[in-house]
């Protein structure tokens, strides 16, 4: 039950990821904005990253490349937590190993 | 509101990066702590033989809380790519504290905006490595952990639905706004720019993205209970 809830709420950020890829605002964020009018941007270093600007390296297609790196994202996060939970697990294996031997 | 790398002087953006790793090492502790306090019942509920399936059942608990955590974690990360517009030429977007502190509890929401922080710096290069600590700090620290605390407070003071509703739309409001009073401080302790130049810009910008943040906060909630997402969640961290 619990499972297909979760599975439900990944769809549902799958779809906001699509969403925000065909719809989303282009324009600066609000922190972005207030650099550039009391002119302190310019000491904003840029930050390597693999999807600079949400988008897919060398894609040609904004929209779909933002979308799919988005649904990048969310897998990325989605599985850091659930390896989280599994070495957990496989910590417990690893004890009842132990205790065996 | 991810600050970019060089605004913040190193000396600022250290001291941010140690509050914000201290108070989510409390967080962490919490979570493990709520998690392992809610085991005996789910023990007692149907073992018999206490070592082995307690053992599995503590190991299914925690699962579920942390599928449940990176199910949230993924849906504000979605989220927060979605820019909308606030005025001509600006935009702003969810920071989506609020909702993860009430979908799971402030402790284990704190350490999921956390981790969409850190992921956005690291594969997105929205907000920078060094910055982080002082992201962590602003977003996952003041606008979930404390502002979490503003929705509880005015919850119980009304105890009613309407209570809650309110109490949702004010916390996500002020999570944005102490949010964006805290990096102004930031970058004024930093040297970039002057408080009283700072503050009232981040604050005009970032009162419209918070009235936003209410709004979406609101339908947020509304959507994760129309899809079955227990918000009482499975471990009491209050």
């Amino acid at each position: 039950m619990r499972n297909r809830t979760v599975f439900r709420v990944i769809m549902l950020a799958a779809i906001v990821a699509i969403f925000a890829g065909l719809f989303a605002s282009l324009n600066p964020d609000g922190l972005e904005k207030v650099m550039g009018i009391l002119k302190f941007g310019a000491k904003a270093k840029s930050t390597s990253g693999v999807f600079i600007d949400y988008q897919l390296p060398m894609f040609p297609y904004p929209a779909l490349s933002k979308a799919l790196a988005g649904i990048f994202g969310i897998i990325v996060i989605f599985f850091i937590f659930k390896s989280i939970a599994r070495v957990r697990y496989l910590g417990e294996l690893l004890k009842k190993l132990l205790n065996i031997r | 509101m991810h600050i970019p790398n060089g605004i913040l002087d190193p000396k600022v953006s250290a001291g941010a990066s140690l509050a914000a790793a201290g108070v989510l090492g409390y967080c962490i502790a919490r979570v493990r702590q709520a998690l392992s306090a809610a085991v005996p019942e789910a023990v007692l509920a149907g073992a018999s033989n206490v070592t082995e399936r307690s053992k599995k059942l503590i190991s299914s608990f925690a699962e579920n809380h942390l599928m449940r955590m990176g199910a949230i974690a993924s849906l504000i990360f979605a989220a927060q790519m979605f820019n909308f517009p606030i005025n001509s030429g600006t935009s702003g977007h969810l920071l989506g504290g609020v909702i993860a502190a009430i979908a799971l509890g402030p402790f284990s929401g704190s350490v999921v905006i956390a981790m969409v922080l850190a992921v956005q710096s690291i594969f997105f290069a929205d907000g920078g490595i060094v910055t982080l600590g002082a992201n962590i700090l602003n977003m996952a620290v003041i606008g979930t952990l404390a502002s979490y605390y503003i929705y509880y407070v005015i919850k119980r003071l009304f105890r009613n639905r309407a209570g809650s509703y309110v109490g949702i739309a004010l916390a996500a409001f002020a999570s944005v706004l102490l949010a964006s009073i805290a990096c102004s401080f930031e970058i004024a302790l930093s040297g970039t720019i002057g408080l009283s130049q700072v503050l009232p810009a981040m604050l005009s910008v970032h009162a419209k993205i918070g009235i936003a943040e209410a709004l979406i906060t609101i339908m947020a909630i509304e959507i994760l209970k129309s899809i079955a997402f227990n918000l009482d969640g499975m471990i009491d961290e209050e």
